[in-house]
């Protein structure tokens, strides 16, 4: 048994929509949120929110919001008794999560040694098996052609340190395996500093299901359902939901079964997640163990009624768990990720200033973003903007909703995949729940209608009076037959 | 409704025109100009226009025979030198940028007249990386 420590201050480690997360469940949990930020996030929204912000540095992620030391300092000086990592950045680094507890405060998030058994997948794959949770064939043994040989092919190859879809590609023909291994390493290198790589049978047209689990420092780990996240480009999830059309209650206590067997393995505690590929037989295999709260955690929080967020600093606080926490999922949740990415063009990242931003709201609506509009959509950090969760009583009536939410969305200045998401959710396939990991690669998604009329004319009046041309006189108004004409860029 | 004849180069009166005009489509309208591109909202779609032809101005410098970079990034790895032929779609480099490695492919056929990067370069969004003729 663990004595309860109440956290008064809590150091939010990270930016961008995660951290205004994070401080809202500081806010649910009675907690006061200290936010730390790098020269280029000053006024982000996740600053303005807290109620101290601490500066780590320059806008390179090495020496702001991955730099530990610095991160810990700004802990102390502000006299925070405990840490949230988020996703990313310093979330799965056992080394950081030790030297948080180390100087006496409490990490908000797995035993580190539960980070290190999971987060090598390699290791992890090996324990899994010894717990008796189904996983994939696979070796860490990659030489080349014999590789594929003793796999089978397809089959794919991942940074052993990865995560996210960086360091990992699929190679569906023995000759690609050698340029495939290259360009993992060099990924695997550059983005987690380890070029280990590990490669595993890949079932064709699986979907992605992961379970959220939850363990109290009391001993008592419990399943709270699963997450669809089928819906992926190049291993990005793009719109998860739960619970999945394709469970029933019966799969899902045997999912849940695994999962908790899973993470009792590695000696869990706090939020984590463990992922399954779920074949159309119903067969699921471990794919790996997120030890940490995942991206998509509030389709979870709308369908069981949950703030794992305010959970997770309970339970690191030393509290047990609720005993009345639900057993099933009340209502159905749908989540779309709006990332700066231009869909027209190979979905490259976007960067910006977003001119113009507004959120949708209404019933069943929840947008957890961590921009403004004004703000500047840098090189520096990821691409996701926001996600918009939407609630209802059945899937289609989540799904309805999150397809008008997203139709309400503006944002200006910055290429984004808002209406390509909205337009995955309108497909035959995506509404009648008949979803897999590779259908977003070859589904047919509607084109953009062409622009109206009305459009032209608002382009129009953005040259005219309202606006002057830099370099203008004061009060003259421009000739509108000065404004030429438009070329359609998407 | 004088500024639509003149976006869209026709003549008449846009307000009689298919009963468009002054209403916005349902779900509001939304504009904002970053100098000569316009972004507009209209019924859940965002619209990029650029305006191409301002009076007295200069036509734009036709870039489509090179390789442009389509963001900001990081050159990772360069596969052809000048003088190289090479065919449409061909991986010319490998840009990194978010984190993620982008092939940046041949826009055309074409032999390598000049290489305006080397590995290790950081490259500004627009910027011509390869010039091919």
């Amino acid at each position: 048994m663990t004595a309860v420590r109440p956290i008064r201050r809590l150091l939010v480690a990270n930016r961008g929509e995660i951290a205004v997360r994070v401080v809202r469940g500081c806010r649910a949990a009675g907690v006061s949120p200290v936010a730390v930020f790098s020269e280029a996030d000053r006024t982000a929204r996740h600053v303005r929110l807290a109620d101290g912000a601490v500066l780590l540095g320059p806008a390179a992620a090495a020496q702001s919001y991955l730099d530990a030391g610095k991160v810990l300092a700004a802990a102390k000086a502000t006299g925070c008794d405990a840490v949230h990592p988020g996703y990313g950045f310093l979330a799965e680094n056992a080394a950081f999560a030790r030297a948080v507890e180390e100087a006496g405060l409490v990490w908000v998030g797995p035993p580190p040694g539960a980070i290190e058994a999971m987060g090598l997948k390699i290791p992890s794959r090996e324990r899994m098996r010894s717990a008796g949770v189904p996983v994939v064939p696979g070796t860490h043994d990659l030489d080349g052609v014999e590789t594929a040989r003793r796999i089978g092919l397809p089959l794919v190859v991942k940074a052993s340190a990865g995560g996210g879809g960086k360091g990992m590609r699929v190679v569906r023909a023995a000759a690609e395996l050698p340029d495939a291994i290259a360009a993992c390493r060099r990924e695997a290198e550059a983005a987690f500093g380890d070029g280990t790589l590990y490669a595993e049978r890949y079932l064709d047209r699986p979907r992605h299901v992961e379970v959220q689990v939850f363990g109290d420092r009391q001993g008592r780990v419990v399943a709270l359902g699963e997450r669809e996240c089928s819906l992926q480009r190049r291993h990005q999830k793009v719109i998860e939901e739960s619970p999945s059309p394709a469970v029933t209650p019966d799969l899902r206590r045997r999912l849940g079964e695994a999962a908790v067997s899973a993470a009792r393995a590695a000696g869990y505690v706090n939020a984590g997640t463990v992922e399954f590929l779920l074949a159309a037989d119903g067969s699921f295999w471990f794919l790996e163990m997120n030890t940490r709260l995942q991206v998509e955690h509030p389709v979870t929080e709308e369908a069981w009624g949950l703030d794992l967020v305010a959970l997770q600093i309970r339970v690191a606080a030393g509290e047990p768990l609720p005993a009345d926490l639900p057993g099933r999922p009340s209502a159905h949740a749908i989540e779309a990720r709006v990332y700066a990415e231009d869909p027209g063009n190979g979905f490259l990242p976007q960067t910006g200033r977003l001119l113009a931003w507004e959120e949708p709201s209404g019933p069943g609506i929840r947008v957890d973003s961590g921009v403004a509009a004004g703000d500047d959509v840098s090189v520096h950090y990821d691409p996701m903007l926001a996600k918009v969760i939407a609630r209802g009583a059945t899937r289609e009536e989540a799904r309805r909703r999150l397809v008008a939410a997203l139709g309400e969305m503006v944002a200006l200045g910055v290429t984004t995949n808002l209406s390509y998401v909205r337009r995955v959710l309108e497909t035959p396939q995506v509404v009648a729940g008949e979803l897999d990991t590779s259908l977003l690669e070859r589904l047919e998604v509607p084109p953009v209608p062409p622009p109206s009329e009305a459009v032209f004319e608002a382009a129009g009046r953005e040259f005219s009076a309202r606006v002057p041309e830099a370099g203008a006189r004061p009060g003259s108004i421009p000739d509108p037959f000065e404004a030429g004409e438009f070329r359609i860029l998407r | 409704m004088r500024l639509r004849d003149l976006v869209t180069g026709a003549v008449g009166d846009a307000g009689e025109a298919g009963g468009r005009g002054a209403s916005p489509p349902a779900g509001g309208l939304r504009a904002a100009r970053d100098g000569n591109v316009v972004w507009v909202f209209a019924a859940g779609e965002t619209y990029r226009l650029e305006r191409v032809v301002p009076r007295g101005g200069a036509e734009p410098a036709d870039l489509s025979h090179d390789l442009v970079a389509p963001m900001p990034g990081k050159v990772r790895a360069v596969f052809v030198a000048e003088g190289d032929s090479v065919a449409k779609g061909a991986t010319l480099l490998l840009l990194e940028a978010m984190k993620m490695e982008h092939p940046l492919r041949a826009p055309r056929d074409g032999v390598v007249r000049r290489l305006r990067v080397a590995e290790g370069t950081m490259v500004a969004a627009g910027e011509r990386l390869v010039e091919l003729e």
